[in-house]
């Protein structure tokens, strides 16, 4: 039998990056799907277009992934920023192959579209500065059609590999793509006739002058891609098991709404499916750092002087994904790196004073704090037999909160 | 915050600080911070990705057929298509078992015509006026080629160079890209496998002993990343300070690890996770017979020279240890190359040296293999005290190797914008490493199965 409690918290966790103090009592009358209503229905957050255009973003080489962390930490639309590092690792371009400006146009393209319209999100993508660089778009020509994008866009981004599309269809793919051209100093985006591909195409099926919507429209309407891009969601907040009914429901309530994204959450996140997938998923490393100083209280990455080499030494960083199919989603996050560099980072935390005085001292207090509440045998005998060596009073709680953060029960989501 | 956490034991290492190192003129960029300020006890920060710059990238694109034969008749690679793809480990031969290979990264692009330098280059005195290192200044090597003057702890060492590495398939002038076609092992870049070349090697060796790769210094390096095997990395030997401290309140910290990690049953997450800490408590122990002061003794008191030690120690110990891997920073010398490459070299050939002695003393000397590479050289003329990037540069293997000179030269006058055109593939040097050294089948662990090299190791 779930509790109340565990619902919550899973929500809390999935619909965001994890459980902040005093979230779990203030949410105890609350019925469960007004709960996950509250977190669809959110406005979302986005710097303004003056505040992200007079950042000096090139003065420091990690000032835009602290950002972000800083803002994925305090945000007040959790679910909206849960989704902004969704469309990072499927929308996937790396820093290091672009300029930082156009990288963190790219974020902000995200953010505007992150609850919003599929279709408006992967229109603007093909015009996008730093997907053209990431992905050879810039440069490429009708004469001389690059096809990394093409074939990507396709495979990974909205259909899935090999799902109903041809090497053909890559390659007609490419020409229709091709006349873009990034300009490295400005960083401005431009189209040139010259250089485009001009005669008629055939694409998915069909011979034509193509045009960039045109294309959109063709991919949108393979039956594969709403199922797609339903599933990459559903594996992320949700789980990567999915059966083939389940899958072609979903697909059909994001075409049946005109690609908007809100109905689609909406009937994942009620299902059973979204209550029985507790703890199936392993915490990524920015997620976990997020998770983590939340039980802590940071409200902000100063709190506990986060530097990205941190998460790095984890195996990930914002803005830098491994390849173009981003982050795996996997056991790997909860290895003997990540778990030196975790331990390290948490050991340099300081306790606020407030946090010791509120937290009973206690395993299961301690752990229910930390959103684990559902703790397996060996975590909570390990977490009494090491209580009881201490004793003292706040030396037992700092005790008990570092060593549930290194939990397996805490590992995961 | 509890007193007791508060005085924080000595790491082993000099903090990066005091640690006299030319600035890193590659520090703007993202992934090698520019400050690297050693927090508290936490180490180096330079993790993973170092992605330089990239003024080149955009520019020197444009037109460029991209899909090249190769990726059009192999099918694009995700990670998990290759995990998938991955045959099962085949037997690797006991004879072999003892032997490590330990690989130094020179990051930022190491210029090879600096390193081991042609003797009577008389196009290189007219190229690079102010750069070119003249014959008279030269160490000893072969009759044609002699060493960066930086390099004396080198000279009479049993050292194999591989001219000419490169990619024979389109090289780029990115830093991040060259850098992530060399750690996942794949020449061409395009779709890149999620796994790491070192992490495939180390797929294929694991053993018993919990840590097969290790990435010494840098944290966790994408060159190891592998599908099965365990490989860390530590972002300083010092990073392991809380598994060997006396104090009461930690080493009640790291009992509740241990419990934490005790456990059989549980789901796949849960399991792995418990197996994350044992490894980690397991590769402590191995962490904590490490003698520091034996390496203060043998190594000079450099981020490398304690990188080396480090890795001496782990050879010593048999601790299952197949890859290590160090990093060397530092080499993207735009400007004042003259004087900042030879100090690197010089840093580089002390704790070389040093290393190869330590092994010698212990009796690993014919069971470690050295490989130093960089993502690319640098282009032949200089400019501004400097040089920009490259493409084909050089390998040099120290150990039980062929010593002199290997491979073709690449030429010095018939160039590619500047470039010296590789004459071998990194993916056939690789193919090298993994058949005559490991004794592993290239196919096992490079998609091309790209054929090995004969004749450079002994």
């Amino acid at each position: 039998m779930v509790t109340h409690d565990e619902r919550v918290a899973h929500i809390l966790r999935r619909t965001g990056f994890g459980v902040r103090p005093g979230e779990l009592d203030a949410r105890r009358a609350i019925d469960i799907h007004d709960l996950i209503d509250e977190r669809i229905d959110t406005d979302g957050w986005s710097v303004s277009a003056e505040e992200a255009a007079g950042r000096e973003i090139d003065d420091q080489w990690d000032l835009l992934p602290k950002e972000w962390m800083n803002t994925m930490l305090g945000s007040e639309s959790p679910l909206h920023e849960r989704m902004v590092w969704f469309w990072h690792d499927h929308f996937t371009s790396n820093i290091g192959e672009t300029q930082r400006t156009l990288m963190w146009q790219q974020h902000q393209l995200i953010r505007r579209h992150a609850l919003g319209n599929v279709r408006d999100l992967a229109r603007a993508m093909l015009e996008d500065g730093a997907m053209l660089h990431f992905l050879d778009g810039s440069g490429s020509t009708g004469e001389s059609p690059n096809e990394n994008l093409s074939r990507e866009y396709l495979e990974l981004f909205m259909l899935g590999r090999n799902a109903g599309y041809t090497e053909d269809d890559v390659r007609a793919g490419a020409r229709i793509l091709a006349g873009w051209l990034v300009d490295w100093e400005t960083g401005e985006v431009g189209f040139d006739p010259g250089a485009a591909y001009r005669r008629p195409v055939t694409f998915l099926g069909q011979r034509k002058r193509w045009d960039l919507d045109d294309y959109v429209d063709a991919v949108l309407a393979m039956p594969t891609c709403a199922e797609h891009i339903a599933a990459c969601i559903h594996a992320h907040l949700v789980s990567t098991e999915l059966t083939a009914e389940r899958r072609a429901q979903l697909g059909a309530v994001l075409r049946d709404n005109d690609w908007e994204l809100r109905p689609l959450l909406r009937e994942m996140l009620h299902h059973d499916d979204m209550t029985e997938a507790r703890g199936v998923r392993t915490r990524q490393p920015v997620e976990w750092t997020m998770a983590a100083a939340m039980t802590f209280g940071f409200g902000d990455i100063a709190d506990f002087d986060l530097e990205l080499w941190q998460v790095q030494n984890m195996g990930q960083a914002p803005f830098d994904p491994p390849n173009v199919a981003g982050w795996p989603d996997d056991n790997r996050w909860s290895s003997a790196t990540q778990v030196m560099a975790k331990a390290n980072m948490i050991l340099n935390w300081d306790i606020p004073d407030w946090l010791f005085d509120q937290l009973d001292p206690s395993p299961a207090a301690v752990m229910r704090h930390c959103g684990v509440l559902n703790p397996t045998a060996e975590t909570t005998a390990a977490l009494e037999t090491a209580f009881a060596r201490t004793g003292e009073y706040d030396r037992g709680v700092d005790l008990l909160l570092l060593l549930t953060l290194l939990s397996p029960d805490f590992s995961i989501c | 915050m509890d007193d007791s956490r508060t005085p924080l034991p000595p790491a082993p290492l000099p903090p990066a600080d005091e640690v006299e190192a030319p600035i890193d003129p590659t520090a703007a960029m993202y992934g090698t911070p520019a400050n690297r300020s050693r927090r508290s006890f936490l180490g180096f920060g330079a993790a993973g990705a170092v992605a330089t710059g990239g003024a080149l990238w955009g520019l020197n694109r444009s037109g460029v057929p991209i899909e090249s034969a190769i990726d059009a008749a192999v099918p694009a690679i995700v990670d998990d298509v290759v995990a998938d793809a991955l045959p099962e480990p085949f037997e690797p031969d006991p004879a072999l078992a003892g032997r490590t290979l330990v690989v130094v990264e020179l990051s930022g692009g190491n210029d090879g015509l600096s390193t081991v330098v042609p003797r009577d280059a008389g196009v290189l005195y007219d190229r690079r006026p102010n750069l070119h290192i003249p014959d008279e200044e030269l160490l000893d090597y072969t009759d044609d080629y002699g060493l960066n003057p930086g390099m004396a702890a080198l000279v009479g060492r049993p050292m194999a160079t591989l001219l000419g590495v490169g990619t024979t398939n389109m090289p780029d002038g990115s830093h991040f890209e060259m850098e992530r076609r060399w750690w996942a092992g794949k020449s061409s870049g395009g779709d890149l496998p999620g796994t790491g070349f070192f992490g495939r090697i180390c797929d294929q060796l694991a053993g018993e002993q919990p840590v097969t790769g290790l990435a010494v210094g840098s944290g966790a390096n994408p060159s190891l990343q592998a599908d099965k095997a365990v490989t860390m990395g530590l972002s300083d030997p010092g990073s392991a300070w809380f598994l060997s401290t006396e104090d009461p309140w930690i080493n009640a910290f790291t009992k509740g690890m241990e419990a934490l990690a005790d456990g059989q049953v549980g789901m796949p997450p849960i399991l792995a996770a418990r197996q994350g800490l044992s490894d980690t408590l397991a590769f402590a122990d191995t962490l904590r017979q490490i003698d520091t002061e034996g390496i203060r003794d043998r190594y000079p008191e450099t981020h490398l020279g304690w990188q080396f030690g480090l890795t001496a120690e782990l050879i010593e110990q048999k601790a299952g240890l197949r890859v290590i891997h160090i990093t060397h920073g530092g080499f993207d010398t735009h400007s004042d190359q003259r004087g900042t490459h030879e100090y690197l070299m010089m840093e580089y050939a002390d704790a070389l040296g040093a290393f190869l002695d330590d092994l010698s003393d212990r009796g690993h000397a014919a069971d470690t293999l050295v490989a130093t590479t960089s993502e690319f050289g640098r282009r032949v003329p200089e400019n501004r005290g400097g040089t920009d990037h490259g493409a084909a540069g050089m390998v040099m293997l120290a150990g039980p190797v062929v010593p002199g000179i290997h491979g073709e030269a690449p030429s010095l006058t018939n160039l590619d914008d500047d470039n010296l055109v590789a004459t071998v593939d990194f993916e056939q040097y690789y193919a090298t490493l993994a058949e005559k050294w490991f004794g592993i089948p290239s196919t096992e662990v490079l998609a091309s199965g790209a054929n090995p090299l004969d004749g450079i190791l002994a």
